[in-house]
C-alpha cells in the first residue's frame, strides 16, 4: 500500500511539473508575451525595458529554469495590473472563495446525486425512476450559464427572494451560485449512482444478503451502496476539476470574487502573471485532489492495495 | 506482387464482419424506431440543421442589422414591460416572434443563424479531436512501449487541466475566431479519444484478424486503418456524439465570457452574453437563446444515449 502511494506521489509530482511546463509553453512561445501584454500601442523601447525586467531577453531554457524555480519559491512577477503585488499573492487571496464555492457545489451534487439515483435504481422502472432519468438528462442538456440567468430572472429578479450577484460568506448568496454549478455534475452523478447501484443490485452477494432474510435498507446500504460508492469517488475527483472550470463561468455570472473572474479579467486586461498564476493554481489543485482521490482508493477498495 | 497481396488481404475480411456491420446498422435502425427518446432527438437535431443550413431563406431579417425604434420588442402574446413612468403597456407581435434586443435585432434571425456557428464548432471540434485522438491512440495501442509511455504521459498532462480551463487558456494566448475556437476545443479533448482507442486496440490487436494480416505481410499503416480501426470505431462514435453536445455547450460558455468565434457573428453564447445585462428588464434576450442551445443539446444527448444501447450492448444491459 505504502509502494502504492509513493508512485501516486512519484506520478503526481510529474504531472504538475507537466503543468508548470505547459503554463510556460502556452504563454511564451505563442508569439511574444510582451508585445500581446502592451498591445499594439507599446513603443520599441517599452517593449524592450519590459522583455529585460521580465528576464525574456535571455535565452529560453534559462527563462524555463528561472519561471521552474520561481514557481518552486512561490516567487511569482508583480500583477500588471495590480501593481505592487505579486500574482500569485493576488490569485491566493481570492482562492478561498472560490474553493468554497466548489466545495458546497460538490455537497450539493453528490447529496442530490446519491440519494436520487439510488431511489430510481432500487424502484427501477417506475414512474419515479423515469422521472429522475428524465430530469438528469435535462439537467446534462441545460448549460449552467443560463440556468444561472434564469435562476437571477425567477428568485432575484421576479421573486425578489435572493441577491442577484456579489460575493459574502452567507447562505443567501451562496444558494444562486451553488445550484448553477452542481446542475451538470448532478446529472450525471445522478445517472452514474443509478447505473452502479443497478449492476451492484444483480449480483450474487445482494442476492445471498437478501436470502439471509437482511432488512431491504440494511442489503441497499450496508452492502449495495459501498460497493457501488467505489467508481463514484473517482468521478466526484475529476468532478471537482470540472466544478473548478466551470467556477470560472459562475463566478463571471453572480460577479463572485473568486479566482474564476479574476483570470477572466486577467485575461480582458492581458495580465499575463495573474493568467499563469491562475491557470497553475487550479490545475495544481486539480492534480492534488486526484491524488488524495486515488490515495482514497486504497482504503475504500481493499484489491487496489493488493494490485 | 502488390495486386496479390490486396486480393489476399480482401479475404481477411471474414463475410461474417461484413454480414455483423450490416446487422449492426439495421439493429441501431430497428432500435431507433422503438426508442421514442432517440427518435424525438434525431426530429429536434434535423430541424435544427435544416434551419441552420436554411437560415437566409427562413429568416425574416439581417441578423446584424437592427432596428432602434423597435429595440426591446418584447415577444408575440406577452406584455411589453414600460420602460417610461406611465406609458401605455405595449403587447409583442408576428412581426417580431422572439422579440428585439438592445440595438432592435430580431431574436429569431440571430437564433437561426446561431444555429450554424454552434453546429460547425461542435461537429468540426469532435471530428478534429476524434481523428487526432483516435490516431495517437491507434499508434500508442498497437506500438506499445515507449511510444505508447509518451504519448500517455503527454495525454495525463492535458488531463491535469480542467476542460475549460485549458480552452480559456490557450484562447487567452492564441485569440478568439471561428478557426481557433475549434481548434482549442479539439486540443483540450483529443485525450478521452486517444484512451479509448488505444484500449480496443490492445485487444483487437491479438485477434485472429490482425494476426492473420500481419502473418500475410499487410503493412502496419493498411492494417492499422484498413482493419484495426474500422473495428474499434463503435466506443468513439458513441463519446463523440455526446461530444458534440458537450463542444456546443463550451463554444457558448466561451462567447459568453467574450472569448469565443467574436461579436460579429450572431452566436448563442454571445447572444446569452448580452441577454445577461438585461435580465431585470427584458427577460426574452437570454431566454430564447439559451432555449436554443439546451434543445440541440438534448436532442443530440437523446442521439448519443440511443447510439450506445444500439450499438454497445454491454452498456445497454448496464444501464
Amino acid at each position: 500500500m505504502g509502494q502504492y502511494i509513493l508512485r501516486r506521489i512519484i506520478h503526481a509530482f510529474f504531472v504538475v511539473l507537466g503543468v508548470v511546463t505547459a503554463v510556460f509553453v502556452i504563454t511564451n512561445l505563442t508569439g511574444d508575451p510582451v508585445q500581446l501584454m502592451l498591445g499594439e500601442a507599446a513603443t520599441a523601447q517599452d517593449i524592450e525595458r519590459v522583455r529585460r525586467e521580465l528576464g525574456l531577453d535571455r535565452p529560453l531554457y534559462v527563462q524555463y529554469l528561472n519561471f521552474l524555480s520561481s514557481v518552486a519559491r512561490g516567487d511569482f512577477p508583480e500583477s500588471l495590473r495590480y501593481r505592487g503585488h505579486s500574482a500569485l499573492e493576488i490569485v491566493l487571496d481570492r482562492y478561498p472563495r472560490t474553493i468554497v464555492l466548489a466545495i458546497a457545489a460538490l455537497c450539493v451534487s453528490v447529496t442530490l446525486a446519491v440519494t436520487f439515483g439510488t431511489i430510481s435504481a432500487v424502484k427501477r422502472y417506475s414512474a419515479i425512476d423515469n422521472l429522475v432519468m428524465l430530469l438528469a438528462l435535462f439537467g446534462q442538456s441545460i448549460p449552467n450559464f443560463w440556468l444561472g440567468i434564469m435562476l437571477i430572472l425567477i428568485f432575484a429578479v421576479n421573486l425578489g427572494w435572493l441577491p442577484s450577484q456579489g460575493y459574502e460568506l452567507s447562505p443567501a448568496y451562496l444558494i444562486l451560485p451553488t445550484i448553477t454549478l452542481a446542475s451538470p455534475g448532478l446529472a450525471r452523478l445522478t445517472r452514474l449512482t443509478r447505473s452502479g447501484m443497478l449492476e451492484v443490485l444483480n449480483s450474487d452477494y445482494i442476492r445471498t444478503a437478501r436470502a439471509k432474510g437482511l432488512r431491504e435498507s440494511a442489503v441497499i446500504f450496508r452492502h449495495a451502496f459501498k460497493n457501488a460508492a467505489i467508481p463514484l469517488v473517482t468521478v466526484i475527483g475529476l468532478d471537482f476539476g470540472v466544478l473548478l472550470g466551470g467556477a470560472i463561468i459562475t463566478e463571471q455570472i453572480f460577479q463572485w470574487d473568486g479566482v474564476g473572474q479574476l483570470l477572466v479579467t486577467a485575461i480582458y486586461s492581458r495580465d499575463f502573471p495573474v493568467i499563469q498564476a491562475s491557470v497553475l493554481i487550479i490545475a495544481v489543485s486539480f492534480v492534488l485532489i486526484n491524488l488524495i482521490v486515488d490515495i482514497m482508493y486504497t482504503w475504500l477498495d481493499p484489491r487496489v492495495r493488493l494490485t | 506482387m502488390a495486386g496479390e497481396r490486396a486480393s489476399v488481404t480482401s479475404l481477411v475480411t471474414p463475410f461474417a464482419d461484413v454480414r455483423a456491420r450490416r446487422s449492426a446498422t439495421q439493429r441501431a435502425l430497428r432500435l431507433l424506431w422503438r426508442n421514442r427518446l432517440g427518435l424525438l432527438g434525431v426530429s429536434i437535431l434535423s430541424i435544427v440543421v435544416l434551419a441552420a443550413a436554411l437560415s437566409p431563406f427562413i429568416t425574416p431579417y439581417d441578423p446584424m442589422t437592427g432596428d432602434i425604434t423597435k429595440r426591446l420588442t418584447c415577444p408575440v402574446l406577452t406584455r411589453c414591460p414600460s420602460f417610461m413612468p406611465g406609458a401605455t403597456p405595449v403587447r409583442g407581435t408576428l412581426d417580431h416572434p422572439l422579440g428585439t434586443d438592445q440595438l432592435g435585432r430580431d431574436i429569431f434571425s440571430r437564433i437561426v443563424y446561431g444555429a450554424r456557428v454552434s453546429l460547425i464548432v461542435g461537429l468540426a471540434a469532435v471530428l478534429l479531436g476524434a481523428g487526432f485522438g483516435s490516431t495517437l491512440g491507434l499508434i500508442s495501442g498497437y506500438y506499445g512501449g515507449r511510444i505508447d509511455a509518451v504519448i500517455m504521459r503527454i495525454g495525463d498532462l492535458f488531463l491535469a487541466f480542467p476542460y475549460l480551463l485549458l480552452a480559456i487558456a490557450i484562447v487567452a494566448v492564441l485569440g478568439g475566431g471561428l478557426l481557433n475556437v475549434i481548434i482549442v476545443l479539439a486540443i483540450a479533448t483529443w485525450v478521452p479519444y486517444a484512451r479509448i482507442m488505444r484500449g480496443s486496440v490492445l485487444s483487437a490487436k491479438e485477434q485472429e484478424y490482425v494476426i492473420a494480416a500481419r502473418a500475410i505481410g499487410v503493412r502496419d499503416l493498411a492494417l492499422l486503418f484498413k482493419h484495426v480501426a474500422p473495428n474499434c470505431l463503435t466506443p468513439i462514435i458513441v463519446f463523440g456524439t455526446f461530444n458534440v453536445a458537450a463542444a456546443i455547450i463550451a463554444e457558448a460558455g466561451l462567447s459568453f465570457l467574450g472569448l469565443g468565434v467574436g461579436a460579429t457573428r450572431p452566436t448563442w453564447g454571445n447572444m446569452l452574453a448580452d441577454g445577461r445585462a438585461y435580465v431585470a428588464t427584458a427577460w426574452w434576450l437570454a431566454t430564447f437563446p439559451g432555449l436554443a442551445i439546451m434543445l440541440t443539446v438534448l436532442s443530440i444527448n437523446m442521439i448519443g444515449d440511443w447510439l450506445r444501447d444500439a450499438l454497445d450492448p454491454h452498456l445497454r444491459n448496464v444501464e
